[in-house]
């Protein structure tokens, strides 16, 4: 027993501590639970203050698209479908990081995750209620949206499951469901917290409800933990195959550019990449204003930031294999819709994602790059630019030019598409600060749990 | 009838009278007036009830607006009085155009006529139309038509107008008509009554688009008023100079008919004619063509000359040469000029010699001496008498204007002709100060009726009675459809007030000699059949030998034309308009907004010009230029829009008339723009030419958008696009030079054996197993793109039977047009001298529809006979089949572009399909009505169905016949064999869509000796 | 007044090693009702007190199979019998097509299980608990570890259970009341 106790030992020596400074567990709790308890700083009310009127813009954009209808977007007849589809495969690809992180991390036993997790699958959450609205409201008859959920009905008419759009609908609506799941069983602990530090009975109450009589008593961890794994088990093939089932809505559709097996992974790829480089984006700037630099460490961003060296160069793959299979293949639909990508009309929006997504990445070899916030976060931002037109130039370029060049047309966004674009991301950011604001950001008991003291061998050996 | 006030305009249609449906006043006259044994009124106002009683009040609506007693009209099948609600009457009738009338068979919902197809049997439309007459419905209900006769522009009554007529005496001198032609028998009795009655009035007629050339060419020679009849089937070799005889042509119903007969191929046995097409504008015809050579409009004269000479030295030894200095035509041309020679005398009295309307009397006098000499005179080409007609005539006009000028003119009465937008700029002062009482008869509020004393509104032909002669002699009825939706009278009523008698149309019509003279029951039957039989093709001239004088003279015209020509740098050409017509189309939004065959542009008319002109000047795509141009003394000048077109000739402009008429409106529509007129182009036109060599160009810097539904940003396709469109096209449009096809006759496989497809769809790998479609009947459809003139008939045919919604100016630059056929037009070749291909497509129902699979809502798919079906009340609108239709045949509700359509427009559609709401896919449907209809006919006749029992609309329209559908599972169906034939081949058939409709491959009939300059290699597609 | 029921009595230990140690001699001493609070899972715990596997592996594995045969099921119904029409003309039963939808559902049933299975084992949720009676157990979820031994345990002794807790180095043991 000694013996294990000193590899321990000589692990924790090797390995970097993955909680930085003299941090107990009570000082954890401190830290991260005044948070919540104080006000918060003056920088998140003005943050507040602008995203929120951002997502108001949203609502009045909205509601005028429900008066006028869809011809207020840049649609025509070739280009069905423009800005509304592109963000929500933007949105939903921003999602993925967490449920990685949360889920893939866990199973892979990666402790660091512990510091990021809790943020990573709140923004998930909030990204996928992002993309969850355009779907919702791209359709030409909102107020029937309905029909496309298996309700029975006096009319005796069923969807049909061999649409890919209907598989969005299941595929996107399980994952958001399962990702609320596994976030929420993760808070129960922290809530207790909360629920016994507080004072004020109204907080007590809440908080009591909230995480439903949690009493870290050993026998519910026992079960708690375990359905946790099993979350994080059922988490990662439903996080690999949403993104997979959205590129369906191309891959199964017979659109020069569209029809392409390839999909599938070169979107989670995709996904993955994006997903991480919004986490990335979020952590800089919170553990700066929260000072949490010895939680969220600089080791914490340097994987993710290898994680994105990764992904990024798997995407960069994907986009070369595309040209290279589409001139293999011989079929001259197919050809000219990616060389048209590259020097069509919409050449200007593929050299945008070629150089965010493939190019900027690969300045994360070196570690000196890697470790540099202001690198990280201007980069992490081009990567998300990219992101979002990989998905622009895969949805427009190839529906403006497809088969028969009689019904070929150009698509420009109108200022609606705009706003509801930057609409999406003030709905997101007004979500994700009211999560700053009322839940802890970190989870209190993961943390602990990593500390060295909370293993019951430590200092076995002095 | 209550007196209407201004306020209450909109409701004087027959809509008011359901509005006054309960009243009292209406159920007494109902069941008084009625004939007995139709509808009685109960108390309880049922459903059924209602619209059988608004039916029935329409059919007697004339009582409402007692103007007069109502005649007796009598419908094609069954007889007025069982109006059924939901079950259509037809009706004969006849529109006249020009000097010629089309008889059409007009299908009337419960009185209210909502579509028109030709009458099988009458002479000049042989069961088709053309987009004007198919259009011409939705005039009748166009919302800002005048609606009460207007004294000074205020609202006021006939009566009032009447008693003035009859108190202000009437000094012959001072007195003028302004009238277009007319071939109306009573019309003509009631002129020669007006000329007996005012002896020294000076009755002026004028057309925009005139025949008098015509007219006056042949008299020169054969000293008799004629119009020929081109019979195309009876022809091999047709020369067309000029001369759109397949579009923009007085008789272009049945010179399609013929034209397709005789190019029209189902065997490598078949023959098929060879067109050429010597052209200065790019037409319909040219676009057909197998040689098209392009000349400069004032280069006509030259290339006949030169035609006439070598056809003399080729053995037409009685053709007089002409001298000519030197040729203006280069190598090949010549070469052309010679083969085409050689062509036409080897088939003598089988081929054609067809001239434009507009070019200059002589030349139609050599072209008339020409056809003489090959024998298609009598034979290929026959001639007919115009003597009834009052034919077009320019000096009148002339006359009338220097009259006008004059200032000693009293009252000026126009008949249909927006004066001041044709002849105000000819004007030395304001109408007003040189005329001082100016009567109008008219059906809008446009200038002239601002200028206008008097402006009496004038009934729709679907309104009036009368009668009108086809230029084959074809004596045919006009009878009204329903009566008259406004104060309206006809021009015969008009012109009988003017005579100072009020006389209804019906009795004029009755009084007039060949009616007059008809037992009733012969003219029962001429109303119920629409035309006469008896009187058929009785004006037919023969043509004897020409008097060598005659030719003489008409040989040194030309010849001391061609010795003293100057012609400056720069032409205009003008032409009349595929969309407007002369103007008279102003506002009929179906034919605005249906894209020009050729330019694919819609609303408005630009300035045409090549290539090369436009490299010259720097133009790019609507640029806009000046032009300006000085006639006698004056300099005129407008604005217009560019757009570049291959296949004009150089340093020429095209500009298309008949724009640019400001008319006042009652609706104001929100997705139409009713500010888009185009430009006025007249003013810089001299009146009588069709083209003006004294023009100065000079670009501007504005710049004006222009609203094209094909290669939407103009020429400025990347060298990427064009290319790929260029290595496209062999498989969309498959063809073959007619002698290749004879060779190797399943030529349309050999692209997909290059690509390894199969040559049979069912043999195409696919991972689920086919469905079963043996069952019949299998509806299918077969498009013939070898006689395909690209006319937009069957689009507007489509729009009137489908209720497509019209999306104005900026739906359509937006990409948004609805109609549900889209004429793809590509060039071939290269740009100078481009070959053209057209391909009508609309939803092909492929058996495999890949935008069924997509929807999530199942709103689209099969049923058992292999319809694509729509569920309009099903569709959310996701958009997601029109991405995935690889024929984007699909079209999206992007706004609710119905719900101001106002209640009169909304007469004009069809009650057995639905109108579709803002976010609804909509797309053709193979008229899925018709086929309905059909089916429970033949189930009430207690028999199955039998090919041609459905006929769609597109199909009917076809004057080419180009269109075949039905049962497929029949072999002997009409479409089962267009099908069956080896050149039938699949649109985009790898992508194992199956689809149901199919195409035949297109024939080119080049002339061996000219082959070589036709092999361009390769397609390019551009604007 | 009344005098109250008692739970049982609460000791609170200093860090994971003694409660892990004081975890196992409880066990050995013969208690059953007995739990332990940590404000994490500590490593080796569950052996320590002597706790058997956790059942909820099955009830996922279940609610997958129910998941997924539903999501078949419904999507061969309506494709077969309640709502049959030709779509690109492909068979009724595309079950290609539909291997999708069965998988998500799957998912769902999985996870939706996992959550009631632990609720259920866990008889969560509640809200109160007379453990939240004691001031001190608030640190159960901050910083501090303690053994509960319940008074429905046959073992237990006011006293001797008192005593026992305090030999094996219990401290601020207190008596938690219902």
């Amino acid at each position: 027993m000694a013996d294990t106790a000193t590899d321990k030992q000589q692990n924790y020596i090797v390995e970097a501590p993955l909680v930085e400074g003299n941090h107990n567990f009570s000082t954890i709790t401190e830290k991260i639970s005044s948070i919540v308890e104080s006000k918060p700083p003056s920088g998140w009310l003005i943050a507040f203050l602008f995203s929120f009127s951002l997502f108001l813009m949203l609502n009045g954009a909205i509601a005028y698209l429900l008066w006028e209808g869809t011809g207020i977007w840049g649609l025509n007849n070739p280009v069905g479908w423009g800005f509304a589809i592109v963000n929500f495969v933007f949105w939903v690809g921003i999602g993925h990081a967490g449920t990685l992180i949360s889920a893939v991390l866990f199973l892979f036993r990666q402790k660091w995750r512990t510091a990021i997790n809790r943020f990573a699958e709140a923004m998930t959450i909030f990204a996928v209620i992002c993309a969850l609205l355009f779907p919702g409201i791209h359709v030409g008859r909102v107020w029937v949206a309905y029909f496309m959920f298996p309700i029975p009905n006096q009319m005796g008419v069923w969807p049909n499951f061999r649409s890919p759009l209907l598989w969005d609908i299941f595929a996107v609506g399980t994952y958001f469901l399962v990702s609320l799941l596994f976030w929420y069983v993760g808070l129960i602990p922290d809530l207790a917290t909360l629920r016994d530090r507080t004072t004020s009975k109204v907080k007590r109450f809440v908080y009591g409800i909230l995480s439903l009589g949690w009493r870290s008593s050993n026998r519910h961890w026992q079960n708690y933990e375990l359905a946790y794994l099993m979350l994080a088990g059922l988490s990662t093939p439903l996080v690999l195959s949403v993104h997979s089932i959205v590129s369906t809505d191309f891959a199964v559709s017979l659109l020069p550019g569209w029809h392409t097996t390839i999909f599938p992974p070169y979107f989670v790829a995709g996904a993955i990449f994006s997903g991480f480089a919004m986490v990335m984006t979020l952590a800089i700037p919170v553990r700066k204003i929260y000072g949490l630099e010895s939680i969220i460490t600089i080791g914490h961003l340097d994987k993710m930031a290898k994680i994105m060296l990764v992904t990024g160069s798997m995407v960069g793959y994907a986009y070369a294999m595309e040209f290279f299979i589409a001139w293999y293949s011989g079929n001259t639909f197919e050809s000219f819709a990616f060389v048209n990508r590259a020097v069509g009309p919409y050449a200007w929006a593929y050299w945008i994602m070629i150089s965010c997504n493939v190019i900027v990445p690969q300045l994360f070899w070196f570690k000196t790059l890697r470790t540099s916030i202001p690198v990280l976060f201007i980069a992490s931002i081009f990567a998300n630019i990219g992101m979002w037109f990989e998905r622009f130039v895969i949805v427009i370029s190839s529906l403006s030019r497809d088969y028969l060049p009689s019904s070929w047309d150009y698509y420009t966004p109108s200022i609606w598409d705009i706003l509801m674009l930057i609409g999406s991301f003030g709905l997101f950011f007004t979500l994700f600060l009211l999560f700053l604001r009322f839940i802890p950001m970190i989870a209190m008991s993961e943390v602990k749990g990593v500390l060295p003291e909370a293993d019951p061998h430590h200092g076995d050996v002095h | 009838m209550p007196q209407i006030k201004k306020n209450k305009i909109e409701k004087t249609y027959w809509r008011s009278l359901q509005d006054k449906m309960d009243s009292k006043e209406l159920e007494s006259f109902i069941v008084n007036e009625f004939p007995k044994g139709t509808v009685e009124v109960s108390e309880t106002m049922t459903r059924k009830k209602f619209l059988s009683l608004m039916g029935a009040s329409m059919a007697m609506a004339g009582l409402v607006g007692c103007r007069k007693p109502v005649q007796k009209i009598l419908p094609y099948v069954n007889a007025p009085e069982d109006i059924v609600p939901g079950i259509p009457n037809y009706y004969a009738t006849t529109m006249s155009m020009g000097l010629n009338s089309f008889g059409i068979i007009v299908e009337s919902h419960e009185g209210r006529p909502t579509h028109i197809e030709g009458n099988p049997n009458h002479a000049s439309s042989k069961g088709s139309i053309n987009s004007y007459v198919q259009a011409s419905i939705l005039d009748l209900y166009d919302p800002d038509r005048v609606k009460t006769p207007m004294y000074n522009s205020e609202s006021s009554n006939l009566t009032n107008f009447k008693n003035e007529l009859s108190s202000s005496p009437q000094d012959d001198t001072s007195i003028a008509v302004l009238s277009g032609s007319f071939n109306s028998p009573t019309t003509r009795r009631l002129y020669d009554k007006f000329r007996k009655k005012f002896p020294t009035s000076t009755w002026a007629t004028f057309d925009l688009k005139s025949q008098e050339n015509q007219i006056s060419g042949l008299n020169e020679v054969v000293k008799e008023d004629l119009l020929p009849i081109y019979h195309f089937n009876k022809s091999n070799v047709i020369l067309s100079i000029e001369s759109d005889f397949l579009g923009n042509h007085d008789n272009s119903i049945h010179n399609q008919k013929t034209f397709s007969e005789s190019r029209r191929v189902k065997t490598k046995e078949d023959k098929m004619n060879r067109l050429y097409c010597v052209e200065s504008i790019l037409t319909n015809t040219g676009m057909m063509a197998d040689h098209r050579y392009k000349i400069k409009p004032n280069q006509a004269y030259s290339f006949l000359a030169e035609l006439n000479n070598s056809l003399s030295q080729k053995g037409l030894y009685k053709l007089k040469k002409i001298n000519i200095k030197k040729s203006i035509f280069d190598k090949k041309y010549q070469k052309f000029i010679k083969v085409l020679a050689k062509d036409l005398i080897k088939n003598k009295s089988k081929s054609i010699i067809a001239i434009g309307d507009e070019l200059p009397r002589e030349l139609h006098s050599l072209a008339f001496i020409m056809n003489q000499e090959l024998n298609n005179n009598n034979t290929t080409i026959t001639y007919h008498s115009t003597n009834d007609f009052l034919k077009p005539s320019l000096a009148s006009t002339k006359e009338l204007i220097k009259k006008i000028n004059s200032g000693n003119l009293d009252s000026l009465y126009i008949l249909d002709i927006d004066f001041v937008h044709l002849f105000s700029h000819l004007l030395t002062d304001k109408i007003t100060n040189l005329v001082t009482n100016i009567y109008y008869l008219g059906s809008h509020r446009d200038l002239t009726s601002k200028i206008s004393r008097w402006m009496i509104p004038k009934s729709h032909y679907l309104e009036a009675w009368g009668d009108a002669t086809s230029i084959d002699g074809t004596m045919s009825i006009v009878q009204p459809l329903i009566s008259p939706l406004y104060k309206s009278i006809s021009t015969n009523e008009f012109i009988s007030l003017l005579l100072g008698d009020d006389v209804s149309d019906y009795d004029l019509l009755k009084e007039t000699e060949i009616w007059s003279s008809k037992s009733s029951s012969v003219f029962k039957k001429t109303i119920h059949d629409g035309y006469l039989k008896s009187k058929a093709s009785s004006n037919i001239v023969n043509i004897q030998k020409i008097s060598i004088k005659s030719q003489q003279n008409i040989y040194s015209k030309i010849e001391n034309y061609l010795s003293n020509e100057k012609i400056g740098n720069l032409i205009a050409r003008f032409t009349i308009s595929n969309q407007v017509y002369d103007g008279r189309y102003t506002n009929n939004y179906w034919l605005r907004e249906a894209p020009d065959s050729i330019t694919k542009i819609s609303w408005e008319n630009v300035a045409l010009i090549s290539i090369k002109t436009a490299k010259d000047n720097n133009l790019k795509n609507s640029n806009v230029i000046k032009l300006k141009s000085k006639i006698d003394m004056k300099e005129f000048e407008i604005e217009a829009p560019v757009w570049i077109l291959p296949g004009i000739p150089n340093d020429t402009i095209i500009l298309e008339m008949g724009y640019g008429r400001e008319l006042e409106r009652d609706v104001d529509r929100n997705y139409i723009d009713e500010d888009v007129l185009g430009v006025n182009v007249l003013p810089i036109k001299e009146i009588g030419n069709y083209y003006s060599t004294n023009i100065t160009l000079s670009k501007t810097q504005e710049t004006h958008k222009i609203a094209c539904t094909q290669d939407h940003h103009g020429l400025d396709f990347e060298k990427l696009a064009a290319d790929e469109i260029e290595g496209r096209l062999p498989e969309i449009i498959r063809e073959s030079n007619i002698e290749d096809y004879r060779l190797n006759d399943d030529f349309v496989l050999d692209y997909d054996r290059k690509k390894h497809i199969p040559d049979n769809d069912s043999d195409l790998p696919s991972m689920y197993p086919s469905h079963d479609y043996s069952e019949g009947p299998q509806w299918g459809m077969n498009i013939d793109l070898n006689v395909c003139s690209g006319c937009n008939a069957c689009s507007i045919a489509c729009q009137s039977e489908n209720n497509i919604p019209v999306v104005g100016k900026q739906q359509v630059m937006d990409g948004r047009e609805m109609s549900w056929i889209r004429m793809d037009r590509y060039f071939k070749g290269d740009i100078e001298n481009p070959e053209f291909a057209l391909q009508p497509v609309a939803c092909l129902h492929c058996e495999n529809a890949p935008c069924e699979q997509v929807c999530p809502v199942a709103a689209t798919t099969h049923d058992k006979e292999g319809l694509n079906g729509m569920t309009y009340n099903r569709c959310i609108g996701t958009r997601y089949c029109a991405n995935n239709c690889p024929y984007k045949v699909r079209r999206f509700n992007f706004y609710n572009y119905t719900y101001d359509t106002p209640d009169v427009v909304q007469m004009a559609n069809n009650p057995d399909v639905s109108i579709r709401f803002r976010g609804v896919m909509e797309k053709c449907t193979f008229c899925v009505q018709r086929i309905s209809e059909a089916k429970i006919t033949a189930k009430n006749e207690k028999r199955d169905l039998i090919d041609g029992d459905v006929k769609v609309a597109c199909q009917t329209a076809c004057a080419m016949d180009a269109i075949t559908f039905g049962d497929i599972i029949d072999k002997n169906s009409e479409v089962s064999q267009a099908k069956s034939l080896s050149h039938d081949y699949t649109l985009l058939k790898e992508l194992n869509t199956k689809p149901r409709t199919t195409y035949l491959a297109k024939f080119r009939n080049p002339h061996p000796d000219l082959v070589e300059d036709n092999n361009k290699k390769g397609i390019i597609e551009h604007h | 007044m009344t005098p109250k029921q008692i739970y049982g009595i609460l000791a609170e230990f200093k860090d994971t090693k003694s409660v892990l140690k004081a975890a196992e001699s409880v066990k050995i001493e013969g208690y059953i009702n007995f739990d332990c609070h940590t404000p994490f899972p500590v490593h080796g715990l569950d052996d320590a007190m002597g706790l058997k596997r956790s059942i909820i592996g099955y009830i996922v594995g279940f609610g997958c199979v129910a998941g997924a045969s539903a999501g078949l099921l419904l999507q061969w119904w309506v494709s077969t019998i309640a709502y049959p029409v030709v779509i690109s003309g492909k068979p009724f039963f595309s079950w290609q097509a539909y291997m999708i939808i069965t998988f998500i559902l799957m998912i769902l049933g999985g996870a939706f299980a996992s959550l009631i299975g632990m609720f259920h084992l866990n008889k969560m949720p509640t809200y109160h608990h007379p453990l939240f009676n004691s001031k001190n157990f608030q640190k159960a979820t901050d910083d501090a570890f303690f053994v509960s031994i319940e008074f429905n345990d046959p073992k237990f002794d006011l006293n001797d259970t008192k005593t026992f807790l305090l030999s094996i180095g219990g401290e601020n043991i207190e008596v938690i009341e219902e």
